[in-house]
């Protein structure tokens, strides 16, 4: 029996000592002093790192710095015989680098917490024990280590996953809440914008109707689609009536305007090459059949796909009548230069007229003392006779001219050679150029065209230009010349120039020869040469110069060949 | 009126032909001959000084004007009676015409007789003109054909010194400058002292 129990104890002896040596679990045996007695292979393995013998030392050595306080409590703990009491320390690192061997898939980026085990390789142990009193030197106490690095270091991984995780929850969090302000704001702004949309609606839809210019708008089928009030005043219609009427209702004969027809007519066929924001002058058409002159300009837009034109009417009745004072201004203003031209040339012509008298006179006298003598040659009287008949032709077209000048007459355009213009002009002045030693040359083109101008009123220009030449050529020590030359230019106009070998007009009165402000007190050159240049301005010409210091000037006029239908209006 | 008009020459110098060949036609049916010239330096240079004449002469010519062919004709010592007509009267020209000897200054146009008028005048002033001149031309010649001598006498006499005087101042006998005053008054072709003063005086003028 005792035999039976021996062996049982025997051999559970041997199971514990197998147990304690092959056990995963540390197991320490400690005396009363804190020296290791006895430890199984793991604890030596997780105390030294190696398999070393660490009989006889104590525990304390093993315990890091900072946990010795800890441990002695627990020590004291236990021989108080709190056995449920457990403490956590690390261990010293005795030179022996304890690595993980790997963070299990995790690699903590950025982590700055002590714990983590790329920071910090000690090892934690939980150090649990009991106390063996019936020993007879004094006590044991035994001692199970669990490493808790492991579970220590996972802890602190999901910590610290914990914290990122909330970081990032809460960065997202503060974006999500921008991102609601942002959009609260935007529906702030869009609620404010759709006011100052209905406002600005409603301040276009005022200006729409208060607009002192007809705006129509018409589909691509040439209905209109709406119109402003302006257009119902102008044309007596009410807004409803127009609605779907053709846009043609409006305008007076289309056939009267052709580029106006034929820009209708591109609109409506689509043509690509229509001129859009031209300006056309037309003629409306009222309710009751009356006209009105109307500016108009037309702008194309789609909305979804479909054409649509509106077109910008200005009455332009008053600008109208505005322009026909100007001119009957200009013709009265140039009546005035005319007076005061012949005036200036008042001895020349007074000359002029005075040789063909004279002759006239002296041939009729002679004819009297030839017809009393005793035989009478009649060929020679008839020889006299003629000379006094083609004197007094001469004469007859001098006063002519000249009546011509002074009349007062409205603007009345004829077709006429620019040539025979010039050489009328030049008989006149031919007492000026002789009084003054002017050599003069004409370079006329032959065949030149008719052009429809007011004779009286160019022929005036021809004069001013001409007589500002003799002006300019009196105070020359040259050979005084005067070259008067027409020509054709840019295929559709008369180009007249009168170019003398003068001093050339001053460089300070360049700008403003033809610019002055003209008035009838003082008629000054310049102010004759600004008449000239608003007659051939009204003639839809241009005038100009050209001047060259001791070289002389050159002025010259264009006259358009084709106005023949623009200017009858 | 004027005897064999037509051997007097009126210059006709206008530079509108018309003027100019109406002037001549009416010169010519009034029996004057006439030369008619569109320019001055025509006139210059066809003009004969020989026969007796007149100039009608247009005031404003290019490029030679009238006035300045008269101050031409002046300072070439011709002087032939001037005309002027003119287009338009200025009273500066006219009278600077009439400075320099101008007959007349007619406006056109201008009444035929007077201008006929005074192209009798002219041609008669031209003769009398030239009269003068001729005779100026044989006192001068009778002049010169006396001494020295008489000279000295003949300009006393003239200032109405008596021989007796005149022989004292010249230290010379009486006898002796009645000698030479008869002589002067045979070689000056005079009878009367009185003839031989006015004579002397026209000619010093």
């Amino acid at each position: 029996m005792l035999q039976n129990t021996f062996q049982e104890l025997s051999h559970s002896f041997d199971n514990y000592i197998h147990y304690y040596n092959s056990s995963p679990i540390a197991y320490l045996t400690l005396n009363e002093q804190g020296v290791i007695k006895q430890a199984n292979p793991s604890a030596t393995h997780l105390l030294t790192g190696s398999n070393e013998v660490l009989l006889d030392e104590k525990l304390e050595t093993f315990i890091h710095s900072s946990d010795q306080d800890d441990y002695h409590f627990f020590i004291k703990d236990l021989l108080d015989n709190k056995n449920d009491s457990i403490v956590t320390v690390k261990l010293v690192n005795q030179g022996i680098e304890y690595r993980q061997p790997e963070c299990s898939g995790f690699r903590l980026i950025d982590c700055s917490r002590s714990l983590c085990k790329h920071q910090n390789p000690l090892l934690y142990i939980v150090l649990r024990g009991v106390v063996n009193r019936n020993i007879k030197n004094g006590v044991e106490f035994y001692l199970t280590i669990q490493n808790v690095s492991e579970s220590l270091r996972n802890q602190e991984i999901i910590t610290c996953l914990n914290q990122k995780l909330e970081e990032k929850v809460f960065q997202q969090n503060a974006k999500l809440v921008q991102n609601n302000l942002d959009l609260t704001k935007k529906i702030t702004e869009l609620t404010q914008s759709k006011k100052q949309l209905a406002e600005r609606e409603a301040k276009l839809n005022a200006i729409f109707d208060a607009s002192m210019e007809g705006i129509v708008t018409f589909d691509q089928s040439g209905l209109i689609v709406s119109t402003n009030m302006a257009v119902a005043t102008y044309f007596g219609y009410s807004q409803q009536e127009l609605i779907n009427c053709p846009f043609n209702i409006l305008i007076a004969s289309l056939q009267s305007n052709k580029p106006f027809q034929i820009l209708i007519n591109q609109l409506i066929t689509k043509d690509p090459t229509v001129l859009i924001n031209q300006i056309y002058e037309v003629n409306g058409i009222r309710k009751d059949s009356s006209t009105l002159p109307l500016e108009v300009s037309i702008v194309e837009y789609s909305i979804d796909g479909a054409l649509y034109f509106t077109g910008i009417l200005r009455d332009i009745s008053l600008r109208k009548q505005q322009e026909l004072k100007e001119k009957a201004q200009l013709t009265k203003l140039a009546h005035v230069a005319r007076l005061c031209l012949i005036d200036e040339m008042g001895s020349g012509i007074a000359h002029e007229i005075n040789q063909p008298l004279t002759a006239i006179a002296n041939y009729s006298q002679a004819c009297l003392r030839l017809m009393y003598v005793e035989k009478p040659d009649f060929a020679q009287l008839s020889d006299i006779l003629l000379k006094i008949h083609q004197q007094s032709l001469s004469l007859g077209q001098i006063i002519h001219r000249i009546k011509n000048l002074v009349s007062y007459q409205a603007t009345l355009r004829t077709h006429t050679n620019i040539n025979t213009l010039i050489q009328e002009v030049i008989s006149l002045c031919m007492i000026d150029f002789n009084r003054n030693n002017i050599y003069i040359c004409l370079d006329l083109l032959e065949d030149m065209p008719d052009i429809m101008i007011d004779n009286v009123q160019i022929e005036q220009v021809l004069l001013h230009l001409i007589r500002n030449s003799i002006d300019a050529l009196k105070n020359s020590k040259n050979q005084r010349q005067l070259l008067i030359q027409s020509c054709i230019r840019n295929l559709n106009q008369v180009e007249v120039s009168v170019q003398d070998n003068g001093s050339g007009v001053h460089e300070s009165e360049k700008n403003t020869i033809l610019n002055t402000f003209f008035t009838t007190k003082v008629m000054g050159m310049g102010v004759s040469l600004s008449i000239c240049k608003s007659i051939v301005e009204s003639h839809q010409g241009s005038l100009d110069f050209i001047s060259k210091t001791n070289e002389g000037t050159t002025f010259y006029f264009l006259l358009p060949i084709e106005t023949l239908s623009n200017v009858s209006q | 009126m004027l005897a064999n008009k037509t051997a007097h020459i009126v210059y006709v110098v206008d530079d509108d032909f018309a003027v100019c060949d109406s002037l001549s036609v009416l010169i010519q049916a009034s029996g004057y001959s006439v030369k008619s010239f569109l320019s001055a330096k025509e006139f210059l240079d066809n003009y004969d000084n020989k026969l007796p004449g007149c100039l009608i002469l247009d005031v404003r010519m290019p490029p030679m004007s009238g006035l300045e062919l008269q101050d031409n004709l002046l300072a070439k010592k011709i002087e032939i009676p001037i005309i002027f007509i003119s287009g338009h009267s200025r009273v500066l020209d006219s009278s600077k015409a009439f400075r320099s000897g101008a007959i007349e200054f007619l406006e056109k146009p201008f009444d035929n007789d007077i201008l006929l008028i005074r192209i009798e005048e002219a041609i008669k002033s031209d003769l009398e003109n030239r009269a003068k001149n001729s005779e100026h031309e044989l006192i001068k010649q009778r002049m010169e054909s006396l001494t020295l001598r008489e000279k000295d006498v003949l300009i006393f006499i003239v200032k109405g010194f008596s021989n007796k005087e005149i022989a004292k101042m010249l230290d010379i006998s009486c006898r002796t400058i009645e000698i030479h005053r008869s002589r002067v008054m045979k070689k000056m072709q005079v009878q009367h002292l009185s003839q031989l003063a006015i004579m002397i005086k026209e000619q010093l003028m």
